[in-house]
């Protein structure tokens, strides 16, 4: 067995030692050193540019480093290709959910090393195989379906078993919790916790302080290159997390609380059913947050995309201030009623990633850089230059692409697109999905002065935390309809959660009312 | 291309790095050869075809590649059109010989003033190319098959009407369009350039192109941004459709006869010019400038295969694999550029 590597007595999987990487101008990873214990699930955070991605393709092999040591069970990994790392069982699960739709379950779990007698797949075995896989990690799935008709947790939890077919032992999990609701995020904490109780390690990768707290036994910083340190998840709570990431706490956003929203309704929106959304009614008063809470396929979502014309209104109306009533049949009837929408989809449905920052910023409304539909370059140019100054856009020039910016500054852009265009009822769906720390607090200061110049904004999320920040008042949704308004004071997580749950009751009250009792 | 590609993978993979002087030089000169990839291939086959026959500079060759780029050059900007919104339109060659033989009759059957003759083609097209965008971005047809099955029965047509005769005898005016010239300058040419700096115009510099771009380029977030998108689309096969007609007016000028199989030979080089011009099949990128540069690159193989002798019956197959040389370049710098790009994930 050699001399094995052990600290306080446990075993360590992996060890990052003096680690260095420069790119011309930047130093992305600067001496950072981490251990990684076996089965711990360790945290990795940081702002974007820390060099938390570059550590991990150092990692898995994806980026060769300039000096220092990577040592995965005694061995030293740091020349190694990628296959070979792999083959030694690191693996990384990529943030973005990359399945192939159309197949099934187990056609998924095994892509590309499906079982076969000289290329001619074996059904019956590949059916076996993943059913065994599954079960070992109490996952019961039917792995003929097509993978496209599971939720996204169970799409996750696939990737994650993928990852470690073949007996992985160190697995990087990229922002998983990405887009998940809280009870599926629960059902992926657990998951991911069974995993470290069978001695899989694994790297947890979040922006998100509160995840990493309750989930992770370790935790490393880095920041600007740096490792921070590394701390036992007990010693720290949010705030002390919060500075060791951001090195100061005077960012920190605080809504201002003196403007109370008017009593001028601004918008009727009634009897609205799309999808999950089943008759919901809500007026919006002048300069405020309404939070939408709802668990996923709750209502929530449809009900904001349908006022927003981005999915087929089947029933319903939405009267804004100085509008007749109507029902509401694409975004551009939407947008020419005052609504405008940034959907969760940042860059499915937001932006085109292909175009500039200043040609993607007029799309909603070209009548401020445009004579006679012909774009003056310089009103566009300048037209940009007051969205990144306003929102301190970090980006090489107006006219660099999209694609070239990080989460939050892509997210700053997406909003501009539609401030062009002057809205009144602003629809904002997980806004802060895949932004950082610091870009987080601009947007929520964003948000919060927008509201204050009298927008009636709707604010839809699964991350509570962040929406007690900014609401005003919280609609609770269960099966497709409003339960109850509460007034956003002194509430908590836990109050949510419990209201969602009592929302739940008083729907299936409801329901036994108009039906009868359920036998 | 070996030291190019070498560079290109140690280069700065981040838009906030400061390479040093030499390296940025480099990789300046780098993007510029790769963003005008087709026009440094134009200029290197002239060269090579004129060391090969010096006879390939003269004015007559020239105004030969000049006058012959013109019409393809018309019904490749069509095809763009349509490229750069997400779409394709195969149908551009056969209303091109539509419209050219509608024009036919007008003019020399039924005595119709060629003016107004070329006012019916153009709307002729555009009735057509709006046809096609309907059934695309209205009834949600492919566009591949949907152009194709019009292209299909547009020939047939065009073959059913013509009963195997050749339209002849236009009169001078309507010729001069395509044969005259204004001292030593073909009209043809220079009409076509006209074209072409209008469609720059409508694409660079109007709200209308910006849609189109954003369109192509993403079309959920074109549509989220309240832009029509159907209407978009269906616009953009109507310029397609107007320009194949004005198509058919222009080589049945240049050429003074319309036979029942008009325009066929345009079918695939329309297609292939623009998307060597470095127009996207998959929409939202490309520009006038590279559509020109592969119009002109096409011709100038053709021209050059035919003053090199090469038998006629050879022609079509070293034209096809000199346009998959021209393809492979263009989908190598496309790679380069990636590995330049992707070096941190």
């Amino acid at each position: 067995m050699g001399k094995e590597l052990r600290v306080d007595n446990r075993r360590i999987a992996l060890v990052v030692e003096g680690v260095f990487k420069s790119y011309p101008g930047s130093k992305a990873l600067d001496d950072v050193s981490v251990q990684i214990h076996e089965g711990a699930i360790h945290g990795l955070c940081g702002k974007n540019g820390a060099g938390k991605s570059t550590l991990v393709s150092a990692i898995a092999g994806l980026t060769p480093v300039d000096s220092g040591t990577i040592i995965y069970y005694d061995e030293d990994i740091t020349r190694l290709s990628i296959a070979a790392i792999k083959r030694r069982g690191v693996r990384v699960v990529p943030q973005h959910v990359a399945v192939v739709p159309e197949m099934s379950v187990a056609e998924n779990l095994l892509l590309g090393e499906w079982p076969n007698w000289r290329g001619v797949v074996s059904r019956r075995t590949l059916m076996e195989i993943a059913e065994r896989e599954f079960s070992e990690y109490g996952m019961e799935l039917d792995v003929t379906q097509k993978i496209k008709g599971f939720d996204l947790i169970d799409q996750r939890k696939v990737e994650i078993v993928r990852a470690l077919f073949g007996g992985s032992k160190l697995v990087i999990l990229d922002e998983p919790a990405t887009m998940l609701d809280d009870s599926d995020k629960q059902n992926l904490f657990h998951f991911v916790r069974q995993l470290s109780e069978r001695g899989i390690s694994v790297i947890y990768t979040s922006h998100r302080v509160s995840e990493l707290l309750f989930l992770c036994d370790e935790i490393t910083v880095l920041r600007e290159g740096r490792a921070v340190g590394t701390f036992s998840a007990s010693s720290l709570d949010e705030p002390s997390l919060t500075r060791h990431i951001m090195g100061t706490t005077d960012f920190f956003f605080t809504r201002d609380r003196s403007t109370e929203p008017s009593e001028h309704v601004l918008a009727e929106i009634k009897d609205v059913v799309s999808g999950g959304a089943r008759g919901v009614s809500l007026d919006l008063y002048e300069g405020e947050v309404v939070g939408l809470v709802d668990r996923v396929g709750g209502g929530g979502r449809d009900f904001a995309r349908a006022i927003a014309g981005i999915i087929p209104m089947r029933a319903g109306s939405v009267r804004v201030d100085g509008h007749r009533a109507a029902t509401i049949t694409s975004p551009f009837a939407a947008l020419r009623r005052g609504i405008a929408i940034l959907t969760h989809d940042r860059h499915g449905e937001g932006l085109v990633l292909g175009l500039s920052v200043e040609r993607n910023i007029p799309l909603a409304d070209f009548s401020s850089v445009s004579r006679l539909g012909v774009v003056r370059s310089r009103a566009e140019a300048n037209l940009a230059a007051t969205f990144v100054s306003r929102f301190h856009i970090q980006t090489t020039s107006t006219s660099a692409l999209i694609s070239t910016l990080s989460g939050g500054n892509q997210q700053k852009v997406y909003l501009s697109k539609f401030l062009v265009a002057k809205p009144r009822v602003l629809i904002l769906d997980e806004p802060l999905t895949g932004v950082d720390i610091a870009g987080k607090e601009d947007l929520l200061a964003a948000i919060d002065g927008l509201r204050q110049e009298g927008l009636s904004i709707i604010y839809h999320s699964y991350e509570h935390d962040e929406a007690l920040r900014i609401a005003d008042r919280f609609a609770i949704f269960s099966a497709g309809r409003i339960q109850r308004i509460v007034e956003n004071e002194g509430l908590s997580e836990d109050d949510l959660f419990r209201l969602l749950r009592s929302a739940d009751d008083d729907a299936v009250d409801r329901m036994e009312e108009a039906n009868g009792p359920v036998s | 291309m070996v030291p190019l590609a070498k560079q290109s993978e140690t280069s700065a993979p981040k838009a906030t790095t400061t390479p040093s002087s030499s390296r940025r030089a480099t990789k300046v000169f780098l993007d510029v050869v790769l963003d005008n990839a087709v026009w440094v291939l134009l200029v290197l086959l002239i060269v090579i075809l004129s060391l090969v026959n010096p006879q390939f500079l003269s004015w007559s060759v020239l105004q030969a590649i000049a006058s012959q780029s013109a019409v393809l050059g018309v019904v490749a900007l069509a095809v763009a059109f349509t490229l750069l919104v997400g779409e394709i339109d195969l149908s551009v060659s056969a209303v091109l010989g539509i419209t050219a033989f509608v024009g036919a009759w007008l003019i020399i059957n039924a005595g119709i003033a060629f003016g107004f003759a070329l006012i019916v083609m153009v709307v002729l097209g555009i009735i057509l190319g709006a046809v096609n965008g309907f059934l695309v971005a209205k009834v949600k047809m492919n566009s591949l098959i949907e152009t194709l099955a019009v292209l299909l029965t547009l020939q047939g047509a065009l073959l059913f009407f013509a009963q195997g005769r050749t339209a002849i005898g236009f009169p001078d005016a309507f010729l001069w369009v395509g044969q005259g010239r204004i001292g030593v300058v073909p009209v043809l040419p220079v009409l076509v350039l006209l074209i072409y700096l209008a469609a720059a115009f409508l694409l660079r510099r109007t709200t209308y192109g910006r849609r189109l771009y954003a369109v192509g380029g993403n079309a959920k977030a074109a549509r989220a941004s309240g832009i029509r998108v159907d209407w978009v689309i269906l616009s953009a096969f109507a310029i397609s459709g107007a320009l194949a007609g004005l198509a058919g007016f222009l080589l049945a000028s240049r050429t003074g006869a319309v036979t029942s199989v008009f325009g066929s030979g345009y079918l695939l080089y329309s297609v292939a010019a623009p998307i060597i011009g470095g127009v996207s099949l998959y929409g939202g990128r490309g520009n006038i400038l590279g559509v020109l540069g592969g119009v002109l690159l096409l011709s100038v193989i053709d021209t050059g295969l035919q003053l090199a002798r090469i038998s006629s019956y050879q022609i079509t197959m070293v034209g096809g694999l000199l346009i998959l040389l021209a393809v492979a370049l263009d989908a190598f710098q496309v790679r380069i550029r990636k590995g330049s790009q992707s070096a941190e994930p």
